[in-house]
């Protein structure tokens, strides 16, 4: 997190014995003293309604259908491999935190965090299979492996990221499976659901948008007119659309444009369309860090004889890029987010399970809050996560700025 | 570099070119070779007398399906000499949606995944409820079985028309509401399976009184966005002359609850068992009188009259099953050993009585019996008073929907 | 700039066609516009195929019919006799409505986080901490829903509403405020109050004449007040002289279960209002640090070694220079806004995503309500942005 640099800081050093800064800090002027009770009388009232609240809910609204939260509606039988093809992912994520550092610490630390406590909360009842059980108890043990392993001098960024990668085709072609009488057969995308969906959206979209976002930010700096022109208009469109129409308009309404002989994969489409909408925003953020090259390296790289399309590479890109890092994360951010919105248009993402958990059976329909709280938790842990990478690599950049 | 881009792209727009203009005539083409063979075969069999044959009716199928393929051959033809050629790729008109399900190996269904008995997920994440087994005996019907033969495809209320007009999805199983409206506009809706009637919820504490239509002047009610109770409780605004304030919600569930409206407006059979949930269920009343008619039935697009009565003659065969007492249990036994002529032949036993025309399997009611039930059987899974044997649906007495010779209104035509 | 060659397409200097930088730009263009064209008109035969063969209607004539269905708390008189059209018109005004509220109240929200969190005091920057934190990092839709249902459940029924006695109450049918309406006698006093606005400036022109000094039976009279309390003066005159008040208090009643009269703000709009501030404010708190502290900190230890107070350097040292980084990021804080505002869908305020749906429940048009929708939202974008651009303009000016 960013350091404060108000007034506080400008005091000088003095005796800070506990009494000192609770009275310094906490009721110094008469304003203070008041802002503090209203502050502390907001947390006891909060406090006094959540806690009942969390104590007595049904959690067994959430406890019994953990199985479509997290997989949506993925065979019973075949979930096997969405176990085996998801556990790289703490492996990559523990790699990362070993080559980056610091960065990527809270993250790693949440998500040991989260699956010791899902393991805990395991032994408190029998809903969870067994199966699942030992994912989340494997995944802490290989987030360490892949700290060990990334802290190896050999291993660098470029590698965690090949390897990230590489492990998500791999997620992808298991899930999906082969043949109908292979050993995994072929599991259409409309059954896959939950949790994975969401993780599964949000990383493949990390993985196109931001190639998408530099396609279509030199389009629209490009002096090719088309190129431009229709940059230009697909960007504008898709920065005012919001994200649901763009959806509805994706998944209900394309299909009238194709012929009957189709039938459009709709997690897909849901897909296209996040793409679609955060590639525009990436393209502008993109766009910022090419303007804020400096004339002098291109001309200096011109001098030097380069040709316009490696003065772009490698010149004006790589600038450009690490001059918008932190806009760039914030994206992926917001991409994550976005997902959400899915569950609007019948998708069974982890949203849109707690939806159809709440409506379509009969014995939960009134368990809604549970159900709500637990989606808002787990988008939080992954979101809070992904915030603290941003929030690392702010402040690495700042770092090195100065 | 850009030499192989300049290539790339020409050899790109080529293949536009030549996609834009073709047609699969050569497709159709096949076909008929195929069954030529086919039909040459039969008889060669036929003539040599061998009890292992294939019989006359096998023969005449094939002969049949020649005669179609021929037709559709010379129909491609004119039209893609009217149409420049473009829309032949897709199939039109009759039997069109059946050789699009065959080829896919797959039927498709629609249904929300809201609606208790009806179309849910379970805990396990399969589709389960009453629409969902229709949409399993459609894919019986068609394949055989139902085993990897049928998708479920989420979708939202409001969004059905456009769904339906897309044309992508084969059978929209859902609780749609019948009107002239959209009949005209949807598609075509098959046989009625509930009879419900538009009914109303109130709450006691509201002022308003039961069966009393000018007693909600100056209330609040809460429907479903996105449905048919939207319009409705406007024209009920017309016909009293009283104003009420619309609340249009996804899920009027616990806005009701917690007292956002002071009535609700929903099929009456489900008004019922939604009281039960409610966390007061005395506070409240159902009105014994309705607002109007409130049939429920399956939906298929507009332009293929063959698909319409094939996805009916499933219904019909379910509930003719009802009729004759034939069940899961006992259908092989009547199979052996029925002398009733109307169970043999919806059976197949005696022969075809049209299932061929529209491309059925002449067993194809013995095979949607066998694996999901006569009509009944299927309401009773969902909708029995017995909580044991229900599975993730609600009591709901069959009222109306009893059989034709039983008070109901329910009724398939005749086998003779 | 390199030399171009020039347009000497098939032979140049022996270079063969496909190495001609200006041939294969113009191929490049050229192919690349083909492809987008025929992706084009693939879709647009595919959709006349579709529209032929189930019978769809891709005109807009059909939105002049009546339209049948409520738009419920609509801003601009409404009932279900009005055209479809006009009931799309509806759900604009709706969603203006929500969007001008929301506007101001993310921002006024927004600012005194952003202040919270940069104050010196632990527990308020704990909590404004706390709240960004949570707030940015779960989904908005998650968020709405959450709210709906809350509030829904933790407002009262209206029987035990809370009530603020003259000036509202507040149940889990929204907000009744007491609303002031105009009576017959508004118009008079507006001319009286007139009067007395006229006075006032004449008395200011006499002040001019006079240099400043104005004397009334001796004692002297401040410049700056005593025009503004004749005009009170006048003002509170006509209101007394008046058989009845200008303004009629009109104070929500319970009937049955319904509050009658006064002023209504339904639990939808509140929710969804609610969701997009406490939400969107998050986002403003965020920018409102980050452009408190991007003033460089030489800029408040000059203004404190120049003996300014802490709210003098706040007031005019620090926030100026401030908000003008912060505008650009907060204008696209308000395109989100707008954007989220589509899913009131989620909490049933009947904002123009919503009425569009039902309109496409009703009439099946889903293709011609689609565009009249991302139309508006087009226009809402660059309505914005069109803002946006002026104010960087303005700044430019002024600051360089």
């Amino acid at each position: 997190m960013t350091e404060p640099t108000t007034s506080s800081e400008l005091r000088p050093v003095e005796d800070q014995s506990f009494a000192t800064w609770v009275k310094v800090n906490l009721f110094s002027p008469w304003y203070n003293s008041v802002l503090t009770v209203v502050g502390a009388v907001m947390v006891i009232l909060l406090l006094k309604v959540a806690i009942p609240f969390l104590l007595t809910a049904q959690w067994a609204a959430v406890t019994t259908n953990i199985q479509i939260l997290l997989v949506g509606q993925y065979p019973s039988e075949e979930l096997w491999r969405v176990g085996a093809g998801v556990l790289p992912m703490p492996f990559i994520v523990g790699a990362a935190w070993g080559v980056w550092g610091s960065m990527m610490r809270t993250f790693s630390v949440i998500l040991i965090v989260a699956s010791v406590l899902t393991v805990i909360s395991s032994f408190f009842g029998d809903s969870m299979t067994p199966g699942f059980v030992l994912w989340f108890a494997v995944s802490p043990v290989l987030v360490l492996l892949g700290y060990t392993v990334g802290r190896r001098s050999f291993i660098g960024p470029r590698h965690v990221l090949i390897g990230w990668f590489l492990f998500l085709m791999l997620t992808l072609f298991l899930l999906r499976g082969f043949g109908e009488d292979s050993a995994m057969p072929y599991v259409s995308t409309s059954r896959w659901g939950g949790l994975l969906v969401t993780i599964l959206i949000a990383q493949v979209g990390i993985a196109i948008v931001l190639p998408l976002g530099i396609v279509l930010a030199l389009a629209r700096q490009s002096n090719l007119w088309f190129f431009k022109a229709a940059a230009l208009v697909y960007i504008e469109i898709l920065r005012a659309t919001p994200l649901l129409a763009l959806l509805f308009l994706m998944l209900i309404v394309s299909p009238m444009f194709l012929p009957d002989i189709t039938t459009p994969d709709r997690l897909m489409l849901a897909f296209i369309a996040i793409v679609m909408n955060n590639s525009a925003y990436m393209a502008e953020n993109i766009r910022g860090g090419l303007q804020s090259v400096s004339k002098g390296q291109i001309e200096a790289a011109e001098a030097l004889g380069m040709r316009g399309r490696h003065v772009t590479l490698f010149i004006i890109l790589p600038q450009a890029i690490r001059a918008t890092i932190p806009a760039i994360v914030g994206q992926f951010i917001i991409l994550f987010k976005d997902t959400a919105v899915i569950a609007l248009v019948g998708l069974l993402d982890l949203l849109g399970a707690a939806y159809a958990i709440i409506l379509g059976q009969d014995a939960w329909r009134t368990a809604d809050l549970e159900v709500f709280l637990f989606v808002a938790a787990v988008y939080w842990i992954f979101t809070y996560g992904m915030s603290s990478v941003s929030a690392g690599v702010e402040k690495r950049m700042r770092a090195g700025a100065d | 570099m850009t030499k192989r881009l300049f290539l790339l792209l020409s050899a790109l727009f080529v293949l536009i070119a030549i996609v834009g203009c073709s047609n699969n005539n050569d497709e159709l083409q096949a076909e008929i070779d195929d069954l030529n063979t086919q039909l040459t075969q039969a008889k060669a069999a036929a003539s040599s007398g061998s009890s292992s044959g294939p019989s006359q009716a096998e023969l005449d199928s094939v002969k049949a399906e020649l005669e179609k393929a021929k037709e559709d051959l010379a129909n491609a033809g004119s039209s893609s000499s009217v149409a420049a050629g473009d829309d032949a790729t897709q199939p039109s008109g009759w039997g069109s949606r059946l050789k699009l399900v065959k080829d896919r190996g797959k039927l498709i269904c629609a249904a929300t995944n809201d609606s208790p008995g009806f179309s849910f997920i379970n805990e396990t994440g399969e589709w389960t409820g009453y629409g969902i087994e229709m949409c399993k005996a459609y894919a019986t019907a068609i394949f055989g079985d139902h085993e990897n033969r049928f998708e479920m495809q989420a979708i939202g209320w409001a969004d059905r028309p456009t769904v339906m007009q897309a044309g992508k999805i084969d059978v929209m199983v859902l609780a749609n509401t019948q009107n002239a409206r959209r009949e005209a506009t949807w598609g075509n809706f098959t046989t009625i399976h509930h009879y419900a009637g538009m009914g109303i919820m109130s709450r006691l504490d509201s002022g308003i009184i039961a069966d009393d239509w000018m007693s909600l002047d100056g209330t609040s009610v809460c429907v479903t966005a996105g449905t048919n109770y939207v319009p409705a409780a406007e024209d009920l605004k017309g016909q009293y002359g009283i104003d009420f304030e619309t609340v249009q919600l996804a899920d009027t569930g616990p806005a009701y609850d917690e007292g956002r409206c002071d009535f609700t407006i929903g099929g009456k059979t489900d008004l019922g068992r939604n009281q039960i949930d409610l966390t007061d269920p005395d506070a409240h009343v159902v009105w014994n009188s309705l607002m109007g008619k409130d049939p429920w039935g399956m939906l298929v697009g507009h332009g293929d009259d063959q698909w319409y009565d094939l996805i009916r003659f499933v219904e019909w065969a379910m509930i003719n099953a009802e009729e004759l007492d034939v069940t899961m249990d006992n259908v092989d036994d009547m199979v052996a050993n029925s002398e009733n002529a109307r169970i043999l032949r919806m059976l197949g036993v005696e022969g075809e009585y049209g299932q061929e025309v529209l491309g059925l399997d002449i067993d194809f009611a013995y095979n949607v019996i066998k694996k999901i039930g006569n009509f009944d059987e299927l309401v009773e899974r969902f909708y029995s008073i017995n909580d044991e044997t229900r599975v993730g649906g609600f009591y709901r007495p069959r009222g109306n929907d009893a059989l034709w010779n039983e008070g109901g209104l329910l009724f398939a035509p005749g086998l003779e | 700039m390199s030399t171009r060659p020039s347009l000497k397409l098939l032979n140049y200097h022996g270079v063969p066609i496909w190495r001609n930088v200006v041939f294969i730009r113009l191929a490049m263009q050229a192919l690349a516009a083909l492809v987008v064209i025929s992706i084009i008109w693939l879709l647009a035969t595919n959709l006349m195929d579709n529209a032929e063969k189930r019978g769809l209607n891709l005109s807009f004539r059909l939105l002049s019919t009546n339209a049948g269905f409520d738009v419920p708390y609509s801003l601009i008189p409404y009932d279900s006799s009005n055209s479809i059209l006009y009931a799309f018109m509806a759900g604009v005004a709706n969603t203006l409505r929500l969007v001008g509220i929301a506007m101001i109240t993310t921002t006024v929200l927004g600012i005194l986080i952003g202040l919270a969190r940069l104050s010196s005091n632990f527990v308020i920057s704990g909590l404004a901490k706390v709240y960004v934190e949570i707030m940015r990092n779960i989904p908005l839709i998650t968020f709405a829903f959450f709210l709906v249902f809350g509030l829904l459940a933790g407002l009262p029924k209206t029987s035990e509403a809370w009530h603020l006695p003259g000036i509202g109450s507040m149940s889990n049918r929204g907000i009744f405020l007491t609303s002031v309406d105009e009576s017959s006698s508004l118009t008079p006093w507006l001319v009286i109050v007139l009067v007395g606005v006229v006075a006032a400036y004449l008395l200011h022109r006499l002040y001019l004449k006079n240099r400043g000094e104005l004397r009334l039976f001796g004692i002297r009279l401040n410049r700056g007040f005593t025009p503004i309390v004749l005009l009170i003066l006048v003002a509170a005159v006509g209101w007394i002289a008046q058989p009845d008040a200008p303004f009629v208090f009109d104070q929500p009643e319970l009937k049955g279960t319904n509050f009658v009269g006064g002023m209504k703000l339904t639990t939808e709009l509140f929710a969804i209002l609610t969701a997009l501030t406490v939400y969107i404010a998050s986002y403003v708190a965020e920018i409102v640090r980050g452009s408190v502290q991007s003033v460089p900190k030489g800029q408040v230890e000059a203004a404190k070694a120049l003996g300014l107070n802490y709210w003098q350097v706040t007031m005019n040292v620090v926030l100026p220079q401030a908000a003008r980084i912060a505008v650009l990021p907060m204008i696209g804080q308000w395109v989100n806004l707008t954007k989220g505002s589509a899913l009131a869908m989620v909490v049933g305020y009947a904002e123009v995503f919503v009425v569009a749906r039902t309109a496409i429940e009703k009439t099946g048009m889903a293709i011609q309500i689609f565009v009249m929708v991302i139309a508006f939202y087009m226009i809402m974008g660059a309505i914005f942005s069109l803002l946006g651009n002026w104010y960087n303009r303005k700044v430019q000016f002024e600051g360089r």
